[in-house]
């Protein structure tokens, strides 16, 4: 494999490209290139100050690589995965859908629960008819009021 | 760790997006009402979610009853002022000065009509009811059908 890259490389060719590198001009499969051909062993010796550039830079990538192993990545986002649904279940189950209190007292049946709250909207209901409910009190005593008056003037 | 980080964010971002649409009436100052008194003496209080409610196709219900307890009738009082900003009163009556009864269309949230109903009666003792309702159905059908049910 080594001899298959070292026969790919013209040193001429790795010379420029050293050039371009130093210039900045290198794309990236050209800074990939010239990174196989420093990794290489047995490079004269003009080739050291790049190898050590270049090599540092990929032992330090290969570091990196060890600290994402794909074992720990994939726990880690089990474990994730798993807090939130059980951050879901936990939200939507910590009180049951429907409930009442009465007087302190947590009521759980969902009949009762619903009498309960149809007790309440009767309220509302019964409360709008309160204007309507005067009046009709207030004709009522005036008819009271003018059935009396027969007999007291008799 | 650029990984777990990139998707930690869209699943916290999607938590944090659904848990207000749960709790669509938080936003207002009456879940005050709800949390404070909802568990004491001489109160009853009802939460209903997705329940069908003897006709009623409610999201949402909640309602609380309190008896003789004028200091939480002036703090509902208090927080109606607050909720009633951009609703629509579709009945208001104040007897001497002070609100008794008044009824709320909030305006919708999503998909849903949102009403509070509040009502306070002297006789034969003082009892105050406050209501709130989520629902997908006009909120205003849904006012007939409750005043409709005397």
């Amino acid at each position: 494999m080594i001899i298959n890259i070292k026969r790919k490389f013209d040193f001429a060719e790795v010379d420029r490209l050293i050039e371009r590198y130093y210039d900045g001009l290198t794309t990236v499969d050209e800074e990939k290139q010239l990174r196989k051909f420093l990794m290489q062993s047995n490079l004269p010796e003009r080739y050291q100050v790049e190898k050590d550039i270049l090599g540092f830079y990929e032992t330090k990538k290969q570091k990196a690589k060890i600290l994402t192993m794909p074992f720990t990545r994939w726990s880690a986002a089990a474990a994730i995965l798993i807090i939130c649904l059980l951050s879901v279940k936990v939200y939507t189950t910590a009180t049951p859908t429907s409930f009442a209190y009465v007087n302190g007292k947590k009521i759980t049946d969902v009949h009762e629960v619903k009498q309960t709250a149809l007790a309440s909207l009767t309220e509302i209901s019964s409360a709008d008819n309160e204007v309507a409910d005067g009046l009709n009190s207030l004709r009522d005593n005036e008819l009271i009021d003018q059935q009396l008056d027969v007999f007291t003037n008799n | 760790m650029k990984s777990i980080k990139k998707h930690f964010v869209p699943i916290l971002i999607l938590l944090l997006a659904i848990s207000p649409s749960l709790l669509a009436q938080k936003d207002l100052q009456i879940s005050k009402v709800f949390d404070q008194y909802g568990e004491k003496k001489g109160v009853v209080m009802v939460d209903l979610t997705n329940e069908m409610l003897d006709g009623y196709d409610f999201s949402s219900f909640k309602s609380i009853t309190i008896k003789n307890n004028p200091s939480a009738a002036d703090f509902i009082r208090k927080c109606l002022e607050k909720d009633q900003e951009g609703a629509k009163k579709v009945k208001q009556v104040v007897a001497n000065g002070v609100l008794t009864s008044v009824y709320l269309q909030l305006p919708r949230k999503g998909q849903l009509y949102r009403l509070i109903l509040f009502n306070e009666t002297f006789t034969p003792e003082n009892k105050i009811t406050l209501i709130y309702i989520e629902s997908k159905n006009d909120s205003e059908n849904i006012l007939k059908l409750i005043l409709k049910k005397k």
